[in-house]
């Protein structure tokens, strides 16, 4: 990720959008998106409240330009997204996917083009500017296609540690960002298969990923000893009353010590020693 | 004119009036002692090769990971119903993941591990099994009562030939007791599972 020969241009960007997030018409267009009011009295309420969002989310984009100013990338997004999610201007959106570019998150970053492109009208200039920034974007996502994986019922998919969805189609085809990345298939009562590998920009890979079923031998558990009873004439009775007693209370003790006691990790193979 | 203070009546045969209580308490303790965890969990992860790895120009295609806690005595092939996995190699590596139950009597025993790589399914499934070669490990102490501990064993490069020793894993290196991942798991010498 060159980062330094990023930054002027990046600057320069956030510059020009902060400008238009402070005129009279991006707030406009902040307004625009709460609900129409339905009365007078709804109206005051409503600006009220639109204007307080905004000046809040306005006051995020500054914080983000600060922190985009001192290279603090993870600091200046979460203060665009805060920005964005408040306003909802163009603008604060454009610099959530370039600080993602900053941050080589790059499937991420074409994510907000797409959805900036799809969700917002924009000048002219800004458009064509989202639109090469896209294209860089894609060109740089890397692509994993995955074939081989069976039709388990409870298969699990998971992209460095995180559980993907495996979806139908064949081969399975994962956006990722260019870098390392391990992608593990599992399944119960088989051994998860691994990949694990590096992607360069924009690179696709193809990865056969098959967990195997496995044969388990385990000794059988042994059984518990049987209990006896035994008496005579009225003692037959007691006996028989004392043992029911005994037998009830050490029936709850062994379902407790059952209940107490660990039991195997799921999603793994049981071996009992 | 003093106050006079009753005393309780003492009970009449002299015997302690709450034996009964004494004994129900006693009782009660039993069952709670009854409902204590004795077992242990040891998840282990076998990372394994991909298929076709070679061993003395013999493509490997399957491997047994045997599992014993009764010997740790590898001279001889061990019997063959000692608990133990068996998968097919992929195409791309894989992990085992096993989760091994120790009852009580267990817990202080070593556990000796096997991983024998075979060129079938079938030759590690015959018994005997017929590996082309094997890894052996001895863990000193895994088990830790009413713990989960774990551990990740790299089983990727089969050996050209058997080792004549075992490979002994640190009891520090066996994760548990705490959350995450850490470059020890014991302090001065203790595992954290027995602090």
């Amino acid at each position: 990720m060159n980062r330094l020969s990023f930054l002027p241009r990046t600057l320069a960007r956030l510059a020009l959008l902060v400008a238009a997030l402070a005129v009279p018409g991006a707030l406009a267009h902040a307004q625009e998106a709460t609900a129409p009011p339905a009365s007078g009295a709804a109206i005051d309420v409503g600006t009220a409240s639109a204007e307080a969002r905004f000046a809040e989310g306005r006051a995020a984009y500054a914080r983000g330009l600060a922190a985009a100013d001192e290279v603090r990338w993870s600091d200046a997004l979460r203060e665009f997204e805060r920005a964005y999610e408040l306003a909802r201007v163009p603008s604060a959106l454009f610099n959530v996917a370039t600080t993602l570019r900053a941050l080589g998150r790059h499937v991420a970053s074409r994510d907000v083009l797409l959805r900036l492109l799809r969700d917002h009208p924009l000048d002219d200039d800004t458009h064509a500017e989202a639109e090469r920034l896209l294209r860089e974007e894609s060109n740089r996502v890397a692509r994993l296609r995955v074939s081989g994986l069976p039709p388990l019922e409870r298969l699990e998919l998971r992209l460095d540690g995180r559980l993907t969805p495996t979806g139908t189609e064949r081969p399975l085809v994962l956006s990722v960002d260019p870098g390392t990345h391990v992608l593990e298939a599992s399944a119960p009562a088989h051994a998860s298969a691994r990949w694990e590998g590096v992607l360069a920009d924009g690179a696709t890979e193809d990865v056969a990923l098959s967990p195997s079923p496995l044969a388990v031998t385990t000794p059988a558990p042994a059984r518990a000893p049987a209990r006896a009873s035994s008496g005579s004439s009225a003692w037959i009775w007691i006996s028989i009353a004392a043992v029911v007693v005994v037998g009830a209370g050490v029936g709850v003790g062994f379902w407790m010590q059952d209940d107490a006691q660990l039991d195997a990790t799921a999603g793994r193979v049981a071996v009992s020693l | 004119m003093t106050a006079q203070r009753r005393r309780p009546a003492a009970p009449v045969d002299g015997r302690p009036r709450h034996a009964a209580l004494r004994v129900a308490a006693l009782a009660a303790l039993a069952l709670l002692c009854a409902a204590c965890t004795e077992n242990a969990v040891f998840d282990l992860d076998v990372e394994l090769p991909a298929a076709g790895t070679l061993v003395g120009g013999t493509a490997i295609g399957a491997v047994t990971v045997q599992l014993e806690s009764d010997t740790t005595d590898f001279e001889s092939d061990w019997a063959a119903d000692v608990p133990s996995a068996t998968v097919t190699l992929g195409a791309t590596p894989q992990t085992l993941r096993l989760s091994v139950l120790a009852q009580p009597a267990q817990l202080t025993r070593p556990l000796a591990v096997r991983v024998l790589y075979c060129e079938t399914l079938a030759a590690c499934e015959g018994t005997p099994a017929d590996p082309r070669t094997e890894l052996q490990f001895v863990l000193p102490r895994v088990f830790y009562e009413g713990v989960v501990t774990r551990y990740r064993l790299d089983a990727t490069t089969p050996p050209a030939t058997t080792p004549v020793t075992p490979a002994e894993i640190d009891r520090c290196d066996i994760a548990g007791c705490r959350e995450g991942e850490m470059a020890t798991w014991c302090t001065d010498g203790v595992h954290l599972c027995e602090l």
